[in-house]
């Protein structure tokens, strides 16, 4: 049998699970403290629901009074009453249907029959495939319960994201990824942040639940996550959503890398989508304040995934960090990191972690530097969530953007990176990281401080990118990336600004999905496609900046500049936002 | 005078009180049965958590039935109530296959306690209402019931639900008992 310690942790584990919002009621009569499983259909009901779950041949299992194996706590937290109800109560509205009262044992038994065992309200989409099994399970053996079989279908996690997050946390991103549905579902998504921003929210999300299903799982077991990058932790929600931006420009920078072979070789055309998709996310998320709040509060779990996968870059966190640790402030935060880690690494790091992008995903480097970004993005939110602070970290951008332009100059590809982090930073940087800023300056981005001062930042961005773009594509790749993290993000500033980190640490849930999509749309743009996309993106985009005037636009600015091209779009934005 | 005469009689010879313990893994069917005893009809029931007693008066025997829970956890605590028991009924889900072996290791436990060194033993294979329960001589195998020494035995098919069984099995007890002890 199992050793005492693995009897514990499933235990605790259950308990755990037993926490989560939707297990915190029995699935069928909404009773507190459930604290038996059925273990045909994973699903945490009451003493009294579980005796008529016996009449029906279910098997239940009270939580204190029996013992789990292994195989059952991964089938239960791949399960769950969220889930069960998504499987068993598709075809219902949560809002019209109403859950028998416990005291009443016909009606919890009719719902039982109904839900169960005729699958009434199962419909026939999500069930194709778990039901069968489910079906085919129940039919010949009653008794036996498996896991495996529900496990088995790829439909995206439930919406309950908190919850979500933390089932799909302790889960492997293995059902995100399995699944072929999800790669549709990223698609989607990414489809959707192009076209249009006001879908954004959603789609963070369901980045994050596919994030969080990778690192949710650590994250809720924490013990298995880094410690290192515990700090980060609280913030890396932002991580998290930046993922699955991340995960399309990794596709799309392993992609290009391998044709370019360049660290810089990020491509312009995952650019050019990811800032288009930025751009468009960018302005919703800046207006949508309170939803960037919660995303935030969301978020959490998620970077810890990332951060546990990031652990490998343990130095480019932790420059990032002190940087954050000086300023922590929303998006500045994102920049800091990315220039730290980009200057600091510039050298000797830069070249590795480019590789590392176009390998798996460049997850180190992005993942530890979006992870501290994160954390400071975090932590600028939660202190001020507010234009105020966007403001001041616009101007802090407008400062810092000016030595990065100056660095970017002098190498091409490193500009675009610089750039992107000279956003980032000149917002993070101003408040804390000035100092590097001024060392690197190169004076190269003086041009695009001129073009911010005008309306068309972006405009500006994409003229003088698109000379960079051509030749230093892979810089301007990096800062895609970057941006495109914040389109994935999407939902908050933050996020956006974390994105470009993130787009690294993507990869590794998220990335093959992504990469699909932005292979498909990075492959149709060649580099010097490349620079048009991103004008365009850019023009489309400049409008909503210049009006998102306000605090709003700030943050957008930083992000979209992290993007395209920093040192323009960061003049630009900090120009529109102080202004 | 017919009935005022059996009754001195039951008082010389029977009314014998015994105590029953019913045993088995969770999910087993032990409360059902024990109400299916007692009031004769299927009760909507729990999982057991500790224990239900009910007194069953059947041949001139007035059972004292303990229902213990079956769940994992609480199974060591069997054996506080083992002291003065004269006969086990134990009940296996037969169509809960995959716990036989689960079943038969606690099964086999039981009779090696000191303390029920005395009792009987009456193994209810029941749900055999259920589709695909194993039967009486499959239980029979499964648990190793030949292994048994030293004590009266004996299997019942029973189903619970149908009320199928559960008497037999307690005539069969009532007879034992009353042929064993004083």
């Amino acid at each position: 049998m199992n050793s005492k310690k693995e009897e514990e942790r499933n235990e605790k584990i259950i308990r755990g699970l037993l926490k989560l919002p939707p297990n915190r009621r029995c699935i069928n009569c909404n009773s507190m403290g459930p604290q038996y499983v059925c273990t045909n259909f994973w699903t945490f009901v009451c003493v009294t629901c579980s005796g008529i779950h016996r009449e029906f041949t279910h098997r239940v299992k009270c939580v204190s009074m029996a013992k789990f194996n292994s195989q059952e706590v991964d089938a239960l937290q791949r399960g769950g009453n969220q889930r069960a109800r998504e499987i068993y109560l598709r075809d219902c509205d949560p809002m019209q249907i109403k859950l028998p009262d416990s005291s009443n044992a016909d009606k919890i038994r009719e719902f039982i029959r109904s839900v169960y065992v005729d699958k009434k309200y199962s419909g026939g989409k999500a069930l194709e495939k778990p039901p069968r099994d489910m079906q085919n399970h129940k039919k010949q053996t009653e008794d036996h319960r498996r896991a495996s079989s529900y496990h088995s279908y790829s439909q995206s996690p439930p919406y309950d994201y908190q919850y979500e997050e933390r089932l799909y946390g302790k889960q492997p991103a293995m059902l995100t990824r399995k699944p072929g549905s999800d790669k549709g579902h990223y698609e989607g998504k990414l489809a959707s942040f192009l076209s249009s921003s006001l879908s954004q929210p959603e789609q963070t999300y369901d980045e994050r639940f596919g994030n969080e299903s990778c690192g949710s799982r650590v994250s809720d077991f924490s013990a298995s996550s880094p410690s290192d990058r515990s700090r980060l932790e609280g913030h890396s929600p932002n991580f998290q959503d930046l993922h699955p931006k991340s995960n399309s420009n990794g596709t799309l920078h392993t992609k290009r890398n391998a044709s370019s072979g360049s660290i810089g070789s990020f491509d312009s055309a995952s650019f050019k989508s990811a800032d288009s998709g930025a751009f468009a996310d960018s302005p919703h998320d800046f207006f949508d304040e309170p939803t960037l709040q919660k995303t935030a509060t969301v978020a959490p779990e998620p970077p810890i995934d990332l951060f546990a996968h990031i652990n490998s870059q343990p130095s480019s966190e932790n420059v990032g960090w002190a940087t954050f640790d000086t300023s922590p402030k929303k998006s500045v935060p994102h920049m800091d990191e990315f220039s730290s880690s980009d200057k600091a690494p510039r050298n000797g790091t830069f070249a590795p972690l480019t590789e590392l992008f176009s390998g798996d995903f460049s997850c180190p480097k992005s993942s530890s530097d979006l992870n501290s970004s994160s954390a400071l993005a975090w932590n600028a939110f939660e202190d001020t969530s507010t234009s105020t602070t966007f403001e001041q970290s616009v101007s802090e951008f407008d400062k810092i953007e000016r030595p990065y332009s100056a660095t970017n100059n002098s190498q091409s590809w490193f500009s675009f990176d610089d750039n992107t982090g000279n956003a980032k930073s000149a917002e993070t940087i101003t408040v804390t990281q000035e100092p590097q800023t001024t060392s690197n300056p190169f004076a190269a981005t003086v041009e695009a401080s001129e073009v911010l001062s005008t309306k068309g930042w972006v405009q500006n961005l994409t003229m003088e990118e698109l000379p960079d773009f051509t030749n230093p594509f892979d810089g301007v790749a990096d800062i895609l990336a970057s941006s495109v993290v914040p389109l994935e993000g999407g939902n908050l500033e933050e996020r956006m600004s974390t994105n470009p980190f993130e787009m690294p640490i993507d990869p590794h849930s998220e990335a093959l999905d992504m990469f699909m999509d932005m292979g498909s749309l990075q492959a149709a743009l060649p580099d010097p496609h490349i620079p048009d996309a991103f004008l365009e993106a850019v023009a489309g985009y400049s409008p909503s900046f210049a009006q998102g005037g306000m605090a709003c636009l700030p943050q957008a600015p930083s992000s979209p500049f992290q993007n395209i091209a920093p040192p323009t779009v960061i003049a630009s934005a900090s120009g529109n936002p102080f202004a | 005078m017919g009935i005022l005469f059996t009754r001195m009689l039951s008082s010389v010879f029977g009314n014998k009180e015994a105590r029953i313990l019913v045993l088995g893994l969770d999910n087993a069917g032990k409360t059902t049965i024990l109400y299916r005893l007692q009031m004769g009809e299927v009760v909507s029931t729990i999982p057991t958590i500790g224990f239900n007693v009910e007194t069953v008066q059947y041949n001139n025997i007035k059972f004292q039935v303990w229902d213990l829970g079956g769940q994992t956890s609480i199974r060591p605590y069997w054996r506080c109530y083992f002291p003065n028991t004269q006969a086990i009924i134990y009940v296996v889900d037969s169509s809960d296959t995959d716990r036989l072996v689960t079943a038969k290791e606690e099964f086999h436990a039981i009779l090696e306690e000191d303390e029920l060194r005395g009792a009987v033993v009456l193994v209810y294979a029941n749900k055999q209402d259920l589709p695909g329960a194993l039967d009486d001589a499959a239980i029979t195998e499964s648990l190793e019931l030949h292994k048994i020494k030293n004590r009266q035995w004996a299997i019942f098919k029973t189903s619970a639900i149908k009320g199928e069984g559960i008497f037999e099995g307690l005539d069969w007890l009532s007879n034992t008992l009353k042929s064993g002890g004083s």
